[in-house]
C-alpha cells in the first residue's frame, strides 16, 4: 500500500524534524551565558550553592549525555523538574494545556464558521464582495493583541460586560456547572479576540478557493440546468472549499498558537503560551524544553496531519502533488 | 480595475500618516522625547493630542520618534529577507538537483518552528538586542519569498533567451544577475510589504510579552507601557497599537492592490 508508506514515511520525518530542534534547542540553552545555575541562584549566591545547584540538576554532566536522557526520560513521561516552581514538567503542563486548548479550539471552531460563510458570501457576490474580501485580508495584518486591548477597553472595562482577566473569578467557589459557566463567562474576550483574526484568514482563504471553484465547470453545468444560485454556492461550492479550510487550519497552527500567547498573556489566561513565555523570562530550562517540545510537535504532527487529511478528503491530491 | 486603485491609495493614504510622522519627527517634535514635560496620566487635550505617559512623557512625541525606530527595523528586515530569498531562490533555480534540494530542505526546515516562538528564544537568550532580532527575522523571513523565486527562475531557465546566454558562453552567475533577477523582481516586489508588516507584527508581539530592546524606544516598547497601564490611561494602550495597526494594514492594502484580485492568499503577512 503506498498511501501507508508514504504516510509512516511523513511521520518518521516530522519525527526527524522534531528531534533535531529538540537537540538545537538543548545545544542553544546550554550554550547561554549565565546558565539555569546562576539564574537559579540568584545575584547574592556564594559558589558553593551554585556548585550545589549544578549538581543537584546534573547540569556537570556532558552535554551528549545530558541530551540522550532527557529525550529517554521525556519518552517516559518524566520532563524533569521546573527550576522555578520546583514541580514536575509534565504535571505543570498538563495544567495549562487545557485552557489553552480550550481558547484554541473555540476560536478555531467560530472562526472556521463564520470566515468559510464570509468567503464564500464575498465570492458569490459580485457587488461588494471584492470589498469584503479586500476588508478581511487586511485585517488579519490587525495586531491580534491590540483588537483584543480595544475589546478589553470597549466591552470589557467600559460597558463592564465581560470579565478581563483570569479562568474564573477567584471568590466564587460553587459547583461544578457554576465554574464552568464561569469559564466560559471568563473566554468570552480571549475567544472573540482570537477569533476575530482567524475569521480575517479563514474568509481570505475561502474567498480565494471559491473564486476557483466557480469558475469550474460544474457550476456553469448546475446554472445551465437551472439549479438556483445561492445553492450551487451554499451545496455545491462550499462542499468543495471545506477540504481547502481543514488544511490551511491544520497547517496554520504555529500561527494560532502566536496568537493565543497574546491572547493569553492580555487576558491573563493561565495556558501554555503563558508557561512559555515565563519560562523564557526566568530560564527555566526544564520547562521551556517541555512546552516548545510540545508545541514544535504539535506543529510538526498538524503539518503532517494535513497532508494526510488533504489526499483524504480529496483524493484527486496524490501524495506525490501534495509533497511540492 | 477600479478597486485595485481604491486598494493601492487607502493604502498609500493609511501609511502615509505613520511615515511623514516618523520621518518628520526630529522637526515637528524637536527635543528628547523620553524627557518628561508635564504631570503623568494625563489624558489626551490640546496641549498633548495623545495624553502622557507614566512618567509624564508627552505619546504623540514619543510615537512619532518610536516610528524612525521601528520603520527602521523592519525596512532592515525587509532588505535582508529580500536579499536572501532572491538570491538563495534564483540559486535554487538555476543549480542542479542536489544544489537545488539542499535549498528546498532548508526552507522546509526554516518554516517548522513558528517564526515567532523563535524570535521569542532567540531574544530572550542572545538579549533583547534590536539588531540581533532584526537579523533573526531576516534569517527566517525570506522562505516563501525564496519559494516564489524559485518557482520563478525555474521556469525561466529553460527560456529561449536564458538557454542563448548559456550556450553563448555566459557564465551561470552572470546569467543570474543579468538575466534572472531583472526578470524574478516584479513577482518579489509585491511580496516585501508584508515581510516588513510581518516583522512590525512579531516585533511589536515581543515587546508586548515583555522582550522587546527596552533602550530603544520602538512601536513595541510603547505598546508594552500601555499593556501594563490599560486600566489607568486607555490612550496608552489605544494610540500606539493604532499607528502599528494603521502601518500593517496600510502594507496589506499595498500588496494587495499589487497582486491578483482573486488571490488575497497572496497577501496574507506570515507571523
Amino acid at each position: 500500500m503506498p498511501a501507508i508508506a508514504s504516510t509512516l514515511r511523513a511521520v518518521a520525518a516530522g519525527l526527524a524534524a522534531w528531534l533535531l530542534i529538540q537537540l538545537l534547542l538543548f545545544a542553544l540553552v546550554h550554550a547561554a551565558p549565565g546558565g539555569p545555575a546562576a539564574a537559579l541562584a540568584g545575584d547574592f549566591a556564594t559558589r558553593e550553592t551554585q556548585f550545589e545547584i549544578t549538581k543537584s540538576f546534573a547540569l556537570d554532566r556532558p552535554i551528549a549525555e545530558q541530551f540522550v536522557s532527557f529525550i529517554a526520560r521525556m519518552a517516559q513521561g518524566d520532563w524533569g523538574i521546573s527550576y522555578h516552581f520546583r514541580r514536575p514538567v509534565a504535571g505543570l503542563i498538563a495544567e495549562r494545556l487545557v485552557p489553552t486548548l480550550l481558547l484554541m479550539l473555540s476560536a478555531l471552531a467560530i472562526a472556521l464558521f463564520a470566515g468559510r460563510a464570509l468567503g464564500l458570501w464575498a465570492a458569490a457576490n459580485a457587488r461588494g464582495g471584492a470589498l469584503v474580501a479586500a476588508a478581511t485580508t487586511a485585517a488579519y495584518a490587525l495586531p491580534v493583541f491590540w483588537v483584543g486591548q480595544l475589546l478589553m477597553l470597549g466591552l470589557g472595562l467600559e460597558l463592564r460586560w465581560f470579565p478581563v482577566s483570569g479562568l474564573t473569578d477567584p471568590r466564587q467557589t460553587g459547583t461544578s456547572l457554576t465554574t464552568g459557566v464561569d469559564i466560559a463567562w471568563h473566554a468570552v474576550l480571549p475567544v472573540a479576540t482570537l477569533a476575530l483574526q482567524q475569521t480575517a484568514f479563514f474568509a481570505t482563504v475561502a474567498h480565494a478557493k471559491a473564486r476557483m471553484e466557480i469558475g469550474q465547470g460544474y457550476v456553469r453545468a448546475a446554472r445551465a440546468r437551472g439549479i438556483a444560485e445561492h445553492a450551487i454556492i451554499w451545496g455545491h461550492v462550499a462542499r468543495n472549499v471545506s477540504p481547502q479550510l481543514a488544511t490551511a487550519a491544520l497547517n496554520r497552527l504555529g500561527m494560532l498558537l502566536t496568537g493565543a500567547v497574546l491572547v493569553e498573556t492580555l487576558f491573563a489566561w493561565p495556558g501554555l503560551g503563558r508557561l512559555l513565555s515565563s519560562a523564557i523570562l526566568n530560564r527555566d530550562h526544564p520547562v521551556l524544553l517541555g512546552a516548545f517540545g510540545l508545541i514544535v510537535a504539535m506543529v510538526i504532527a498538524s503539518s503532517v496531519a494535513a497532508d494526510i487529511v488533504q489526499t483524504r478528503l480529496d483524493p484527486r491530491v496524490a501524495p506525490d502533488k501534495a509533497a511540492q | 480595475m477600479r478597486l485595485r486603485w481604491g486598494l493601492h491609495l487607502s493604502g498609500a493614504l493609511m501609511l502615509g500618516l505613520p511615515l511623514a510622522a516618523a520621518l518628520l519627527a526630529p522637526l515637528l517634535f524637536p527635543g528628547d522625547p523620553r524627557e518628561p514635560i508635564g504631570a503623568p496620566f494625563i489624558a489626551p487635550m490640546a496641549a498633548h493630542p495623545l495624553g502622557t505617559d507614566d512618567l509624564g512623557r508627552d505619546l504623540m512625541s514619543a510615537l512619532a520618534h518610536a516610528g524612525r525606530a521601528s520603520l527602521a527595523s523592519g525596512a532592515l528586515v525587509t532588505l535582508g529577507a529580500a536579499a536572501l530569498g532572491v538570491s538563495l531562490g534564483v540559486i535554487a533555480g538555476l543549480a542542479g538537483p542536489l544544489l537545488d534540494r539542499l535549498i528546498l530542505r532548508l526552507m522546509d526546515v526554516s518554516q517548522i518552528v513558528p517564526r515567532f516562538f523563535l524570535a521569542l528564544l532567540a531574544t530572550a537568550w542572545l538579549g533583547p538586542g534590536w539588531l540581533q532580532l532584526a537579523a533573526i527575522l531576516a534569517l527566517t523571513g525570506w522562505v516563501s519569498l525564496g519559494r516564489l523565486v524559485r518557482a520563478e527562475a525555474r521556469s525561466l531557465r529553460h527560456a529561449p533567451f536564458v538557454e542563448a546566454a548559456l550556450l553563448l558562453g555566459a557564465s551561470r552567475s552572470s546569467v543570474a544577475l543579468r538575466h534572472l533577477v531583472p526578470n524574478v523582481l516584479p513577482l518579489a516586489l509585491p511580496q516585501l510589504p508584508l515581510i516588513f508588516a510581518s516583522a512590525l507584527l512579531i516585533e511589536a508581539g515581543l515587546c508586548f510579552l515583555g522582550a522587546g530592546d527596552p533602550n530603544r524606544l520602538s512601536w513595541g516598547i510603547l505598546i508594552q507601557t500601555g499593556q501594563s497601564h490599560t486600566l489607568r490611561g486607555w490612550w496608552l494602550a489605544l494610540f500606539p497599537g493604532l499607528a502599528l495597526a494603521l502601518t500593517c494594514v496600510g502594507l496589506t492594502l499595498l500588496a494587495l492592490g499589487r497582486s491578483n484580485e482573486a488571490d488575497g492568499l497572496a497577501a496574507l503577512p506570515a507571523h
